[in-house]
């Protein structure tokens, strides 16, 4: 084939193209505008407005949970955590300024301060254990208030009252589902030292396994840091607590240097006793992470009251885990998916609220 | 007026202007096409497909661009890919807008000479088109991000040539252009903010040939195909840690776009650096 | 600047230095294999290390530590170490200085703690090396025993415990026991803490924030009790506070991550009265914003290797540690 020959198949492509376009235009835009006319005359009155973003059709799914959400759910325990130590211990309440945030904020109910932290009286040493639990209570919802700046929720309604027979607070409820009084009773922590203990017993391995059970939610790698540093703390702390409580629950023998401490039994059977209630709580659904059916709350005594059990651990030596939803059948004293109840009464503020269904 | 007309629908323009008598007329003048000549011409632009546009990245502002932007677990964050036109939602189901086609319409004053059959001339126009050139981005989070372009105004100067047959004028024209590009920017992301800078004035190049034809000694109308090109590299978006999470720290540590060790901001560019589209166009002018 | 962010940015600073020694050790492992000197290469093999820690590195890193408190409560506890069985794998398996069982007949509660933390230590040596299978290193040589040139008597030396060349034995007494113990826990909860962010895996760092938690309990109990006798034996207390601070002098004077059990006067911030200073206990060692401290491998092994100073070797490890993690650098 010739140059010159391709260059005419060249130009007779071209102008077919061309001839083909302005068919084409003249096709769509000749007669009766019948044709595409709709669409047609849409283009004929194209402007910006088609610039903007047309309006969504179907919502779109909510994000997954990132960072934020999962500190906003641990900020929130340790508003509970710090209101019950600060009052019992100090017998005010957290500062109003650390209250504030997003979400609906709500008030305390209950709390005082325990007698024997007030006038001196009681163990000393309890008193100063009090008091470091409380201070570094206080220290993790400012840390976590910093760490999340503007995007922080509010304290919500928090229940620590004990309340009355007739109307029972959040503590005597969990109390009675513990067995630890009857329902013509109710259990206030803040009445002694060991009551006390007792109730900070409730908290405090909750505490552990939420840490650990949102260690892997975590995505930062500085802020999964610092909440292995406040899991480390909530275990320093539940460590002590059920020391005291074995200790305290067993009594001393008199030594050559110190006498006789008496027992008093029923901080074991109570400890116990609320452990087995936390267990019946967060239900029988397997834990995800360790496989663990169930069983993932131990009392402070082993195969007898003799045999010291202050690390719960499963059989590999480590902690367990609680999800969010378990960690909330327990604050919320109850085993169903609901989102509000025991010691929030109106539940969580952020995006993780709901306890799993466990009943 | 004729003119009204061709100045109407584009498509009915069209069909107005080929409706027109094509057989040459008989004349008397010696050179039909010579002259100065004023005009106007309008029509449809289309833009073309832009398959495998997108917006491409800058995390350390070292101007250089294709870096990955990373979601805070180290993946990328704007995996759901792009689009060459403008996002609907935040998320890609939706798809995308395809880019807008429009309308032309410009005016022009030139000057031919015609020796024999021969025309050539120089012409300079001035007009705008309301093409628009969109891409858009979807990320992870989920959200769109959508870079446009449009024409505020177009000017050029071109030259021509052709082939005279009586009053039908075959001719071809290329020349430079010079054009105020528009650009907008918008986000389904409130998180972050923007800021958009860049040169709008670019130059560019246009080619092109149509017919004209004479209906009487002063006044000529015809059809025009042109393509025309514009350089544009210099659009820049920098987002930067919005209002709505500067006052978290863990917000602002985890966002894509300041994470650290780059926390000063990205930067967006378009990776299509030409600004390019066709126009078919009615043109009518009147000789002097 | 708030205190918060003084630690996020000690944190930042740490990963920023953890990531320019990878950078400095990448460039430098780099030019060491072009000049193919064996030498070079061996005492750059823990620079290649800290260039790119895996997973494995970082449980055998803690399965050598858990091999030691094993062994020490295990001897305390039962009066013998662990079943050879728990002890072979990669690297040079080495023999255990032990001690021998604590008469406890005076507290019988430590007794149980003993026997607890002891099942703990245990069952985490038996947790590392089934997650590390095959790769799991072999428990190096440990000294746990008891003479005037002892790991625990260096220690205790440099402490003050006891005179210099004079034997700490830990195993005496409840009390001696409590304070041996001292020595390991809260290193162990530093230990994990600053090993979580290094983990990949989120099964591994699930465990080990759970392990984590385990050594704080542990420590927990030392430390409580070793207050609470110290109401009527105040020397428990002291001695505690001093191992601390012997701790701090070994892994650097810039950063304090260590605390003594002491009370300590407090002022009670962020109430909604103020608040007089009180006297509270000091059981849980935390910084201002109620955090534990991390330390690094490096920091942790001037700890265990009783030298500030760079070393692969000495202490309660006289061989130093198996694996790829074994030596520190110069404490600051």
């Amino acid at each position: 084939m010739t140059d010159i020959q391709t260059k005419l198949e060249i130009f007779d492509r071209i102008a077919t193209r061309r001839n083909e376009r302005r068919g084409f235009l003249r096709f769509a835009g000749g007669g009766a505008l019948a044709v595409g006319g709709a669409s047609l005359l849409a283009a004929c009155g194209n402007d910006d407005s088609d610039l903007a973003p047309g309006p969504t059709p179907t919502p779109t799914p909510a994000p997954a949970l990132n960072d934020a959400d999962v500190l906003n759910f641990a900020l929130q325990l340790e508003y509970l955590e710090a209101q019950f130590y600060a009052f019992a211990v100090f017998g005010v309440g957290l500062n109003a300024s650390l209250l504030t945030g997003t979400g609906t904020q709500g008030a305390v109910t209950g709390g005082r301060q325990v007698p024997e932290f007030a006038n001196g009286t009681g163990d000393a040493v309890i008193r100063e254990y009090a008091r470091e639990i409380a201070l570094d209570e206080i220290a993790h919802v400012a840390f976590l208030r910093s760490a999340l700046g503007t995007a922080a929720v509010a304290q919500p309604a928090i229940n620590i009252s004990a309340g009355t027979v007739a109307s029972p607070g959040s503590f005597t409820a969990a109390a009675r589902a513990a067995g630890l009084v009857t329902a013509n009773q109710i259990f206030d922590p803040y009445e002694n030292e060991n009551n006390f203990l007792l109730g900070a017993f409730i908290f405090e391995d909750v505490g552990v396994s939420a840490y650990k059970g949102a260690s892997v939610l975590i995505a930062n790698k500085t802020y999964l840091e610092a909440a292995a540093g406040i899991l480390a703390a909530e275990a320093y702390h539940a460590g002590l607590v059920r020391t005291v409580l074995y200790r305290r629950g067993l009594g001393t023998p008199a030594t050559p240097t110190t006498a006789a401490v008496a027992a008093v039994p029923a901080l074991i059977t109570g400890a116990n006793a609320i452990s087995n209630a936390r267990d019946s709580l967060d239900g029988t659904v397997t834990n995800t992470s360790t496989g663990v059916i169930g069983d993932d709350d131990q009392g402070i005594t082993g195969t007898d009251a003799n045999v010291s059990n202050i690390v719960p651990t499963d059989a590999n030596g480590i902690v367990y885990s609680r999800s969010a939803g378990q960690v909330l059948n327990i604050v919320y004293l109850n085993g169903a998916s609901v989102s509000s109840g025991g010691f929030f009464p109106a539940g969580l503020n952020g995006n993780i609220k709901t306890s799993a269904a466990n009943a | 007026m004729k003119t009204s007309h061709l100045l109407s629908c584009a498509g009915l323009a069209l069909s107005c202007a080929f409706a027109m008598p094509a057989a040459a007329q008989e004349t008397t003048e010696e050179r039909p096409f010579s002259g100065i000549y004023i005009g106007a011409a309008g029509g449809y632009d289309v833009q073309g497909n832009d398959v495998g546009s997108s917006i491409q990245f800058d995390r350390n502002l070292d101007g250089t661009f294709g870096d990955q932007v990373s979601t805070i677990g180290g993946a990328n964050a704007f995996s759901p890919g792009f689009c060459n036109g403008s996002a609907r939602t935040a998320v890609p189901t939706f798809g995308c807008r395809n880019d807008d086609d429009g309308w032309a319409y410009y005016g022009r004053v030139g000057m031919d000479a015609q020796r024999g059959n021969i025309v050539v001339g120089v012409v300079g126009e001035f007009g705008k088109s309301e093409i628009t050139d969109s891409v858009a981005a979807f990320s992870s989070t989920p959200a769109s991000y959508t870079m446009a372009r449009k024409i505020d105004w177009e000017a050029s100067v071109r030259g021509r040539a052709g082939y005279a047959v009586n009053t039908t004028l075959f001719y071809g024209t290329f020349g430079a252009g010079y054009a105020k590009i528009d650009r907008l920017f918008f986000t389904t992301n409130t998180a972050n903010a923007f800021a958009a800078s860049g040169k709008r004035q670019q130059w560019g190049f246009l080619g092109g040939g149509g017919i004209e034809q004479k209906l009487t000694k002063n006044i000529s109308i015809g059809m025009e195909y042109m393509f025309h090109q514009y350089k544009d590299d210099d659009f820049r978006v920098r987002t930067t840690a919005g209002p709505a999470i500067s006052g978290s720290p863990i917000l602002v540590a985890n966002n894509p776009f300041v994470l650290a060790p780059n926390t000063t901001g990205t930067d967006f560019k378009r990776s299509d650096e030409k600004f390019r589209w066709h126009s078919l166009r009615a043109t009518a002018a009147f000789r002097f | 600047m708030t205190e918060s962010n003084h630690l996020i940015d000690a944190l930042d600073a740490r990963v920023e230095r953890r990531n320019d020694r990878r950078e400095f050790f990448k460039s430098v492992v780099g030019a060491a294999a072009m000049t193919a000197a064996g030498a070079t290469a061996m005492t750059l093999s823990t620079a290649a290390a800290a260039q790119s820690v895996t997973d494995a590195d970082v449980l055998n890193f803690a399965l050598n530590l858990e091999y030691l408190e094993a062994q020490f409560y295990s001897y305390a506890a039962y009066g013998t170490g662990l079943d050879n069985s728990l002890l072979t794998g990669t690297g040079t398996q080495g023999a255990v200085r032990g001690g021998t069982q604590v008469n406890f007949n005076f507290d019988p509660r430590v007794a149980e703690y003993a026997r607890e933390i002891a099942q703990d230590e245990i069952a985490h040596v038996r947790f590392l090396r089934t997650a590390l299978g095959s790769a799991a290193v072999a428990q190096p040589a440990i000294d746990v025993s008891v003479s005037p040139t002892s790991a625990f008597s260096v220690a205790a030396q440099a402490a003050g415990l006891v005179p210099a060349g004079t034997a700490f034995n830990p195993y005496s007494s409840p009390e001696n026991f409590l304070l041996g113990a001292f020595i390991f826990e809260d290193v162990g909860v530093t230990a994990y803490k600053g090993a979580a962010p290094l983990l990949t895996s989120k099964t591994y760092l699930e465990a080990a924030a759970g392990i984590l938690a385990v050594e704080a309990y542990h420590s927990a109990i030392v430390r409580t009790t070793l207050y609470a006798k110290g109401i009527a034996v105040p020397a428990l207390r002291t001695s505690a506070d001093a191992i601390s601070n012997a701790r701090d002098r070994l892994d650097g004077a810039t950063l304090d991550l260590d605390q003594g059990i002491s009370p300590l006067s407090q002022t009670p911030t962020n109430l909604s009265t103020t608040q007089a200073a009180v006297q509270a206990s000091n059981i849980v060692p935390l910084d201002a914003n109620g955090v534990a401290y991390s330390r690094s491998t490096s920091q942790v092994l001037n700890i265990v290797y009783l030298n500030g100073s760079a070393a692969s070797a000495g202490g309660f490890f006289p061989a130093g540690l198996n694996g790829t993690i074994r030596t520190s650098t110069t404490s600051s």
